[in-house]
């Protein structure tokens, strides 16, 4: 039977061709994206896995923020602590000046003024913003927590009393930082009552001796004062053990990212050497195609018989 | 004198097969590139000079063979089913992104990373607001996803309705051809190209069995079993996707709706039956996209309810859906548009009690194993993967199917060419041969033609 060969190649050409061009369009694409995997379809069996990779990188890089952030609070909490320690030591030794005998009704008077004013740094320091928030306000730190009042038994108002319950958590559901609030930092008691460690009933105390010229109160202030400035640096050390925690989580998160983001480099992202050697042997076959079938004779026996 | 005439009749009637034949390989030269053409081939009985001069000595037949034809019609059926496949696909594959650029995951990545925001700052109201935003965003996307689905469950029904239109068309013009057939003594070059070309067009729509009849006239049905023409009848198949898988595609002319159809309307039906509705429920199926939606919804709700929010109030659900009716849910989910950034209650009571609790766990619900938040135990990541997965595999196989069926319809149609098709060289060949046997039959007419005028003028001289 004859066979019309020249139309039987033309269609094998084209098929190849398409064949062909198909494959160079996909290898243009993955170059000139960049990824050799854009969709599930590039690679089925590795959805899962970049699915995974991509969600923790995610989670990865939004810790790594937060952990910014946090870092930040806890260093501005151990600073603000720091300096109500210092501010202490001043307290008490403006403290053991008054609690001499030859110290004057005057002086002390003088003394106290003094006193109140650390109280109100103390205050202040207890109302620590970093951002828009108050770091030693608690569950309610969009509030600022103490106000100074002379009048107070303690020398301030509590303006809120929410304990610190926030947990700041790793992607592995670990906590690695807990703040403290200024209740338990500055205003501690127990059953409603200071207890001996609490700064601001010591400071307040100490003023209303100085101010009442009572040597034996100031003297009982310098002793309430050392126990203040101890508890204030045991405080230090639970933030300064966070910041230690914070900064090791930082460098883990840190090569943590760079591990996921080189795994999906491997499996999303083209070979490019592979890719261009690919695109070079396709165009290759390509044009060697288009020459073949252009060297194809395309005249039938009439051409010739005319 | 008798031998003479006889002779003269003999030579005139090959004159005539030789023209009969040179009009078959002109036909044949002229229709070489007509699609659906079968190449005739004129078959030369040997002339007789004797008694049986004047007698039929030519024989046109079509090359056209059913098994060759058989198989590019079910080479382009499996390659139009394969194709609209990939076509399909393409299109919902691209309603899965993997790569968190955009479509849900990128929406459950933004939620975690608003919570886990919030779980920082938990009493802050525009963080709050930035996580609400996200959980609208979540919903958002499953809603554009279930929209998206839906348009294209609309575009397939419109296809199934175009390609059903066609295919009756189609039938009824093969119905009308076998009325042609069943009248002709003669093959009629013409109208077996316009009635095979039918079919081809025919097979790229449905997969069709034909079967000739003794009187010429063919048989064609739909999927092996559903009958379109049965001789110079046609009968209308008529497509409802909405219906149940079996009952989608049904004849006037009665049948059994078969399993697979292939061709366009097969390609559809199998799209819309075993990639679509399993996704996007119907026919009583829930519908993944459904059960992550549901199952991520209630999660959040769930959590959210059981929390305070900072000033101690109990929380809300900020999630809504049509719960009634577990294959509307994405396509219904949405955030409740009262609840205010200040109820999302994303502290925990209790004896372990933290500001943050259910911010840290709706940070890491997408992702989280807990048993009470995975959806027929899978993260609801991972469930998504699944779903995302299973379409890219079927868009990846159809890929591969549509290429290999493409080259199997090019092997079939090359041995189909190879045995119908019109060879410029052999008809060349042959034209010549007949035309120079033409001549000499022409030739030899003209000597008969004078030797009968010699005799007649010998037996007149005779005479006188």
């Amino acid at each position: 039977m004859t066979v019309n060969s020249a139309k039987i190649g033309a269609d094998w050409f084209l098929n190849g061709l398409a064949n062909l061009q198909s494959r160079e369009i996909q290898t243009q694409t993955q170059l000139s994206s960049g990824y050799r995997v854009s969709s599930a379809a590039d690679n089925p069996a590795a959805t899962r896995d970049l699915v995974d990779l991509g969600s923790t990188l995610a989670v990865a890089q939004a810790y790594q923020t937060n952990l910014g952030n946090v870092q930040a609070e806890a260093s501005a909490a151990d600073n603000a602590i720091s300096s109500a320690i210092s501010l202490v030591q001043s307290a008490r030794s403006l403290a053991t000046q008054g609690a001499t005998s030859t110290a004057t009704a005057s002086q002390r008077q003088n003394l106290g003024v003094q006193i109140q004013s650390i109280q109100q740094e103390i205050v202040s320091l207890a109302n620590t913003q970093v951002g828009n928030r108050y770091i030693f306000g608690g569950d309610q730190d969009q509030t600022a927590p103490y106000q100074y009042n002379a009048a107070s038994v303690t020398g301030v108002d509590a303006l809120t009393t929410a304990p610190s319950t926030r947990q700041f958590v790793n992607p592995a559901g670990s906590t690695v930082y807990q703040p403290l609030s200024a209740g338990t930092i500055f205003d501690a008691s127990s059953a409603g009552v200071p207890t001996a460690v609490n700064a601001f009933a010591a400071l307040q105390n100490l003023q209303a001796a100085l101010q009442a010229n009572d040597q034996t109160g100031i003297a009982t202030g310098v002793t309430a004062l050392a126990a203040v400035a101890s508890w204030l640096s045991q405080q230090q050390v639970h933030y300064g053990t966070s910041g230690q925690r914070l900064a090791s989580e930082q460098a883990n998160v840190a090569s943590q990212i760079t591990t996921i983001q080189t795994s999906i480099s491997g499996i999303r992202d083209t070979n490019v050497a592979q890719a261009a050697s690919d695109l070079t042997q396709e165009t290759t076959s390509q044009q060697a195609a288009i020459s073949a079938q252009a060297a194809t004779p395309q005249k039938s026996l009439f051409d010739y018989l005319a | 004198m008798t031998n003479l005439f006889s002779s003269l009749q003999g030579a005139s009637t090959a004159l005539d097969a030789f023209s009969r034949a040179l009009g078959a390989d002109q036909n044949n030269v002229s229709n070489s590139s007509t699609p659906g053409y079968a190449a005739v081939r004129a078959t030369i009985q040997p002339v007789g000079f004797g008694p049986a001069g004047g007698a039929d000595t030519v024989v046109i037949a079509s090359t056209g063979n059913a098994q060759a034809d058989a198989l590019v019609q079910a080479a382009t059926s499996q390659a139009s089913d394969s194709q609209t496949q990939a076509q399909q696909l393409n299109l919902i594959n691209q309603q899965f992104d993997i790569t968190g650029s955009g479509g849900i995951l990128a929406a459950f990545q933004q939620f975690s990373t608003a919570f886990a925001n919030l779980s920082v700052s938990p009493g802050d109201s525009s963080v709050a607001a930035t996580a609400l935003a996200a959980a609208q965003n979540v919903a958002a996307a499953f809603h554009s996803v279930a929209q998206s689905l839906d348009s294209q469950s609309a575009s397939l029904a419109g296809g199934a309705q175009s390609a059903v239109s066609q295919i009756n068309g189609l039938a009824g013009q093969i119905a009308q051809y076998n009325v042609q057939v069943r009248g002709q003594t003669q093959l009629d070059p013409g109208v077996d190209a316009s009635q095979r070309s039918a079919l081809t067009q025919l097979s790229s729509l449905v997969g069709i069995t034909v079967n000739k009849n003794a009187d010429g006239t063919l048989n064609v049905l739909a999927g092996g079993s559903l009958p379109l023409v049965l001789g110079d009848q046609s009968f209308n198949i008529h497509a409802d996707l909405s219906a149940a898988p079996g009952s989608q595609i049904t004849s006037s002319g009665g049948g059994v709706t078969p399993l697979s159809l292939s061709g366009t309307l097969g390609g559809i039906v199998d799209i819309f039956n075993n990639t679509i509705t399993p996704i996007l429920g119907g026919n009583g199926q829930t519908g993944s996209l459904n059960t992550l939606a549901q199952g991520f919804a209630s999660t959040v709700n769930g959590l959210l309810t059981s929390g305070v929010t900072a000033t101690g109030a109990a929380g809300v659900s900020i999630f809504t859906y049509d719960s009634a009716n577990p294959s509307n849910v994405a396509r219904t989910l949405s955030v409740d548009a009262t609840v205010t950034p200040d109820q999302l209650a994303v502290a925990t009571t209790g004896a372990s009690a933290q500001s943050n609790g259910v911010a840290n766990q709706l940070a890491g619900l997408a992702g989280s194993n807990s048993p009470a938040n995975q959806i027929q135990g899978l993260a609801p990541r991972d469930y998504f993967s699944l779903i995302a997965q299973s379409v890219g595999q079927k868009l990846s196989d159809a890929n591969s199917q549509s290429t290999a069926d493409q080259s199997t319809l090019t092997s079939a149609t090359a041995s189909q060419t190879a045995i119908e098709g019109v060879s410029l060289n052999q008809e060349a060949v042959d034209i010549t041969a007949y035309q120079r046997a033409w001549q000499a039959s022409a030739k030899l007419v003209s000597v008969l033609d004078n030797l009968v005028l010699d005799a007649v003028n010998l037996v007149g001289a005779q005479d006188a």
